[in-house]
């Protein structure tokens, strides 16, 4: 599913990540990482966010491309959006170029509850309303690939099961891949995570 | 104590000011425009004699006290400011000082007019009517300070009532292509008042120079590289807004037209002030065609700026140099009668190029 070869990012000529060979099958993969290991550098990249050294190849699509943005999901880590939008501002426009309906963007926001705030600015969410819609965001359109950085900080319990019941909906259902982060050693026992990455000391290693 | 005031007047009164500097301009100009001194002390005069026309102003000062306290409320409910919640360290009677410094600071557009009130009820002798405008200042305060510290005893994350009954005027929706010049009313109104003032001024000079002398349109031409060259501030700064609050935006999978589409409807919308007032000015004789050849001219000269900066190529400095040569090499071509159409076609032919070789490796 992904390809990576000769992987390179620096930031102002200090190295971030190296990875010099990396290959991920489809399923759930999750990542774990102190904080600055690169694991946002790693997963931007993929999302074509921010530009890299070397070639991945996502389907043997660049992340760059067009039809690799319609495939690949990114939900960040931690949010920041303008204050003087609401949360529903942001993701109509998301669901817009992700040729998500509307219909799905509704739900997927009563599922997550965002429906009781996400027309107020967005200047008045705590920081658990706005991680709740940059992760309705990944889930909108058609994607084969939802990168959700570091999904379980900032959200309450019950969210969190909420989005453990969506993952394994489309992990069964649509066959759905994800790459999930945390900086905690914890793995969810919830789900079946087919695969475990450590990134550390500016590689990854399957574990 | 000094120093924690120091923090809350960086925090909310500069911020205040900052952020509603557009506001403030308008209420001095529409005050002090529309009526001269003598008719300010005219109708203070009458409103010392009349409790109706007092009360008018008494609700005019509250709804801009409210305002102040729907400000502070909101700034104490985002994230970034969660730091002023330790105020709740302080004894009472100096967290008490603090909001009172601050609200007292914040409503000093209202509270100087009615000192200005208040000396001339004292020389009228309306000593009652001058102790009731003070009084309505003291409440003002006092209301605000109470509000303030009932806020900051509270959880951060705690829903405010008061800001949630106001949340109505959050609810239009805002497309994307809005989001910017939002941004710039909203965040950066300085930059816009600044970068307007001059491109405007520049704008008004030029329609006045136009008819004292034999000049042709060239002069507009010469103009509109200068109006551009005003932009340049707000042309980086949208490119660092995209980077700060929309990150995602890089994930969309946009087409080339639609992206860069909405770049230059964007500029549009921000040009529309400048290109209304030239419609309006205007010397008789410029065709149409010249009206529309100048707006596409302008257009086409913040693309080609907004797509060089994610030329990654050369340095900040260098660029700076670039962007004078640009200016003096434009003024140049322009005075040579090269046809703004045509140069508008080759800026627009070399953003795409920039913008397909560039934008993807691009970071800011």
């Amino acid at each position: 599913m992904l390809e990576v070869k000769n992987y390179l990012k620096k930031y102002n000529q200090h190295l971030v990540l190296d990875i010099p060979e990396l290959s991920i099958v489809e399923g759930i993969h999750w990542f774990v990482g102190k904080n600055g290991s690169g694991k946002s550098t790693f997963f931007k990249s993929l999302a074509g966010i921010t530009p890299f050294e070397g070639k991945m190849l996502f389907r043997g699509l660049l992340p760059s491309q067009k039809e690799c943005k319609f495939l690949v999901n990114y939900s960040e880590a931690e949010p920041k959006y303008p204050d003087f939008v609401s949360g529903k501002d942001i993701l109509k426009f998301i669901a817009y170029a992700k040729k998500a309906s509307v219909r799905q963007m509704e739900e997927l926001a009563e599922h997550f509850g965002i429906n009781e705030y996400w027309e107020q600015k967005i200047g008045s969410y705590s920081s658990g309303m706005l991680k709740k819609i940059t992760l309705v965001s990944g889930f909108l359109g058609n994607p084969t690939l939802i990168i959700l950085d570091e999904p379980f900080i900032l959200i309450d319990a019950a969210s969190i099961e909420k989005l453990y019941n969506k993952i394994s909906e489309l992990r069964e259902s649509h066959n759905v891949n994800f790459f999930l982060s945390s900086h905690q050693d914890l793995v969810p026992s919830k789900l079946h995570v087919d695969g475990l990455y450590f990134v550390d000391n500016k590689i990854i290693v399957k574990k | 104590m000094k120093e924690v005031l120091l923090v809350f007047q960086k925090s909310i009164i500069w911020n205040y000011y900052r952020k509603n500097s557009l506001f403030i301009l308008v209420v001095i100009l529409f005050s002090f425009g529309f009526l001269s001194g003598q008719e300010h002390k005219t109708f203070v005069k009458s409103a010392l004699k009349s409790w109706y026309i007092l009360s008018f102003i008494f609700l005019g000062w509250s709804f801009y006290a409210f305002k102040t306290y729907l400000f502070v409320l909101r700034t104490l409910n985002q994230p970034d400011f969660w730091f002023l919640f330790n105020i709740r360290l302080l004894p009472f009677r100096k967290r008490i000082w603090i909001w009172f410094i601050v609200q007292f600071s914040l409503i000093q557009l209202t509270f100087s007019y009615a000192v200005f009130m208040a000396i001339m009820g004292a020389l009228q002798m309306s000593y009652f009517t001058v102790g009731a405008i003070l009084l309505v200042n003291f409440i003002l305060i006092i209301f605000g300070v109470f509000i303030f510290e009932k806020r900051t005893l509270s959880h951060p994350e705690k829903e405010n009532k008061l800001t949630n009954i106001f949340s109505f005027q959050l609810k239009f929706p805002k497309p994307y292509l809005l989001f910017y010049p939002n941004y710039l009313l909203v965040q950066e109104p300085i930059l816009l008042l600044l970068s307007k003032a001059f491109s405007i001024l520049s704008l008004l000079f030029v329609i006045w120079l136009f008819p004292t002398d034999e000049y042709d349109k060239r002069l507009f031409g010469m103009f509109a590289v200068i109006i551009a060259a005003a932009h340049l501030k707000i042309v980086s700064e949208w490119v660092y807004f995209k980077h700060k609050y929309l990150q995602f935006y890089r994930n969309l999978p946009l087409s080339f037209l639609v992206r860069n589409g909405y770049v230059m409807s964007g500029y549009l919308i921000i040009i529309v002030p400048e290109f209304f007032i030239f419609l309006m000015q205007k010397p008789i004789g410029i065709s149409v065609f010249f009206n529309f050849s100048w707006l596409i001219f302008i257009i086409s000269l913040l693309f080609l700026s907004h797509q060089f900066i994610y030329v990654n190529t050369i340095s900040e400095e260098s660029k700076m140099q670039w962007y004078f040569f640009a200016f003096v090499g434009l003024l140049i071509l322009v005075l040579f009668k090269i046809p703004l159409l045509f140069l508008s076609v080759i800026f627009i032919l070399l953003s795409i190029f920039i913008n397909l070789k560039y934008f993807n490796s691009s970071e800011y």
